[in-house]
């Protein structure tokens, strides 16, 4: 038996934002970007490690709302013509670049590895991603989980049972439909645990699921570990992982943690910025906004707005580095847990896949260069283990309750409940418990009013993802949220109506389908009490 | 005659000037009164109101509660058929906190404390400080003569721990070392110090 065990999991998630109404969508360029940068390279990543078999393991959870847009035809061909017009800016930047010495090898860089990713979506996976996520999952290193269905805050929007029984019962059909099997466990949006919420995990045959460190650490009874080995929710026996601190402000945090190194690529400068607006306005947004285009060619250089050139070999350089320090760290931590522990001590780190390649460049370097780092050491200091894996080796954990938490800011429920956004909560609880009468009212429903039904449940579900109320926290698109919000409850309010009336248009329902076409096979009578 | 058409034609200029005034300040839409239900909305606008009395309470955190909530002009009218005719402008509108901890569902029994809110108000964040303690929020109006009146009463909540539990298990009593390895972490969690932590373990 190995001396400790280290679990990494990526959560991988963006709100649905799908626009055909709209040439150029500011939303869909966060998954145009994220794909380019942060999807792609973790997949090229493992299938490199597999190549070279490298032994590791790794658990993904890819959010329904992010799963689903990787398997929608339209923004699988949206997503080509994004990457086109990057590939013709990367040939016009080396060739803009061509006698800068600092800047032309990094055009370079970036055409290479956009000319790359091109090769990848559409030669070789014919701009289907879930099919290069599926050859990873029949390889076995790679965990795949799921999230609620359209990442909704389950302890806020949960008021009646029902609303957290759909979002995970359609998350857990909609992996199944697109992985082929189903998932062993559930990764809570935003970590958010509401006590109780794991019976409901338990009934759709989920095993397990993450809390940050506090709510592991304030589970009542106080756990005998602390956060080094799950504990077993009593009721439901589902397996709660608590976040692991340490490991965690390492990465995460930008001014201690690793992606704040001076060596590193900065985010906040790029040509969209920069360049000559008459050069650089086929690249931006339609209306003259500037945006971030991907090309970036400074390092982050120190604490002032003082950049200079980005060089990959030092950052490179220091990824290894860091890596090695990391894999310092854990045997250094597990070291010490094992000598008073009486079983292999377990370090849970979970992160924001997005973390890795959009806003940590050298993110997905790291992460490559850890498994290698790890898997070449003559006497492994700690395996890599996959939540399941680790269940299977020990199947009996410590009966305790998790405290509500959150990995948000102070902790708990506050990023997603205050006064930016707290108006929306009364609007998402009246419609959900209209849509809950109306699965009871209407079991059997057939034909138009079935396909309404069915609507009205996809509305509902996309107007509570988390993400809107953390827009409107965080104060950027703000009026995108509330735009998104409130569309999709007045839409679900119309369907209820005209339901209910007998009166459904199918023309404006065809719309709304084709509109918001998230969940094909949803069945609004999920909704419905038990 | 020509006095005649003048008079038509500046009877017709009123009339189009009429409409369009109307156009330019719409009357308020008359509520639509179906049954319980007093649904408003303005196209684009979501419902105003949901035409039931009710009250949700939500948690913040371990000290901070959220409450909202909506009184329909039916029980308005109900309070002024049962205390009198100028008796809602008379009362105070309040949030009754209980504290049922210790006693479930006992209303009768339960501590409480309440907090006079104004009059326009339809939501307030309740400062309770108390993790792990369960609450229950009744929205009612104080009387001079009659005391407190609930109006609605809102579902039952539970605030989060903000420390480790003084619960043990004795088939699994806590491990000094695991719990030293969390207090000299970075980055530790909400509510608590490394010393806080530490003093804590070592109670034990």
């Amino acid at each position: 038996m190995s001396q400790g065990y280290v679990a990494l999991i990526l959560h991988a998630h963006l709100p649905y934002v799908r626009h055909p109404e709209e040439e150029f969508s500011l939303a869909e360029k966060w998954y145009y970007e994220a794909v380019t940068e942060t999807y792609i390279p973790l997949i090229r990543m493992c299938q490199r490690l597999a190549e070279d078999k490298v032994s590791y393991r790794l658990t993904i959870s890819l959010s329904p709302p992010l799963a689903s847009m990787m398997a929608d035809a339209f923004i699988q061909k949206r997503y080509l013509k994004y990457l086109e017009s990057l590939r013709e800016l990367a040939a016009r930047e080396v060739w803009r670049t061509r006698r800068d010495p600092h800047f032309h090898p990094l055009a370079r860089m970036y055409q290479q590895l956009f000319e790359e990713v091109y090769r990848f979506y559409h030669l070789v996976y014919k701009n289907d991603l879930i099919s290069a996520w599926r050859e990873l999952q029949d390889a076995g290193q790679i965990e795949f989980i799921t999230s609620a269905a359209t990442h909704g805050y389950l302890p806020l929007i949960g008021l009646q049972r029902e609303v957290t029984r759909a979002q995970i019962s359609i998350a857990v059909n909609n992996h199944r439909r697109l992985f082929g099997r189903p998932p062993a466990g559930l990764w809570l949006p935003e970590c958010a645990y509401n006590p109780g919420d794991d019976e409901i995990l338990r009934e759709f045959g989920l095993r397990y699921f993450f809390v940050d460190a506090h709510g592991l650490l304030y589970a009542t009874p106080r756990p005998r570990y602390a956060i080094f080995a799950p504990v077993a929710c009593p009721a439901s026996g589902v397996a709660a992982f608590g976040r692991d601190l340490e490991s965690s402000e390492q990465v995460w945090s930008a001014q201690e943690g690793y992606p704040g190194d001076f060596d590193y690529r900065e985010f906040y400068r790029d040509i969209g910025y920069d360049l000559d607006y008459e050069y650089i306005k086929p690249y931006i947004h339609p209306s003259g906004l500037r945006v971030d285009t991907g090309f970036k060619y400074y390092r982050i250089t120190g604490k002032s707005n003082y950049k200079e050139p980005y060089i990959p070999e030092w950052a490179s350089a220091k990824a290894r580095i860091h890596a090695g320090n990391f894999l310092f760290n854990r045997e250094k931590q597990i070291e010490y847990l094992t000598s008073y522990m009486d079983r292999p001590p377990l370090i849970v780190c979970p992160y924001d896949a997005e973390l890795f390649g959009h806003w940590w460049f050298e993110g997905p370097q790291w992460l490559e260069s850890l498994f290698r780092q790890v898997s070449a050491l003559p006497h492994q200091p700690f395996v890599f283990i996959t939540a399941s894996e680790y269940l299977d080796h020990f199947p009996v954990n410590q009966p305790a309750t998790p405290c509500m938490s959150s990995w948000g800011n102070n902790g708990y429920n506050e990023v997603w409940l205050e006064g930016s956004n707290d108006w929306i909560y009364r609007h998402l609880h009246n419609a959900a418990e209209a849509m809950i009468a109306l699965a009871n009212r209407f079991p059997q429903a057939e034909g138009l009013q079935l396909r309404a039904l069915n609507q009205a449940a996809r509305e509902l579900l996309l107007a509570q993802s988390s993400d809107w109320a953390f827009i409107m926290k965080t104060g950027t698109m703000v009026d995108y949220a509330v735009a998104r919000t409130k569309k999709h409850l007045l839409n679900f309010w119309e369907l209820k109506e005209a339901v209910e009336a007998g009166k459904v248009d199918e023309e404006s329902l065809t719309a709304l389908e084709e509109a918001d076409n998230i969940f094909p096979d949803i069945n609004y009578r999920v909704f419905a009490s038990t | 005659m020509v006095t005649l058409v003048f008079i038509i034609l500046l009877a017709l200029l009123a009339g189009f000037l009429g409409l369009y005034w109307r156009r330019l300040f719409p009357r308020p839409a008359a509520k639509l009164q179906t049954g319980t239900q007093e649904t408003e909305s303005k196209p684009g606008e979501l419902p105003a109101s949901y035409g039931k009395d009710q009250i949700v309470v939500m948690v913040k955190d371990p000290y901070w509660l959220y409450a909202y909530w909506e009184i329909t002009d039916k029980k308005r009218a109900e309070f002024r058929r049962q205390f009198g005719p100028d008796s809602w402008e008379k009362s105070q509108p309040m949030l009754r906190v209980y504290d049922l901890t210790h006693n479930l569902y006992d209303f009768l029994h339960a501590p409480f404390f309440e907090i006079a809110i104004t009059e326009n108000a339809d939501n307030w964040y309740i400062q309770v400080n108390r993790p792990c303690h369960t609450f229950c929020v009744d929205i009612g109006r104080l009387l001079p003569l009659h005391g407190f009146v609930t109006l609605a009463r809102s579902n039952i909540v539970t605030t989060p721990a903000d420390q480790p539990s003084s619960k043990i298990d004795p088939l699994w009593p806590p491990l000094q070392a695991c719990w030293e390895a969390v207090a000299q972490q970075r980055g530790l969690p909400p509510g608590i110090s490394s010393a806080e932590l530490l003093a804590l373990i070592r109670k034990d």
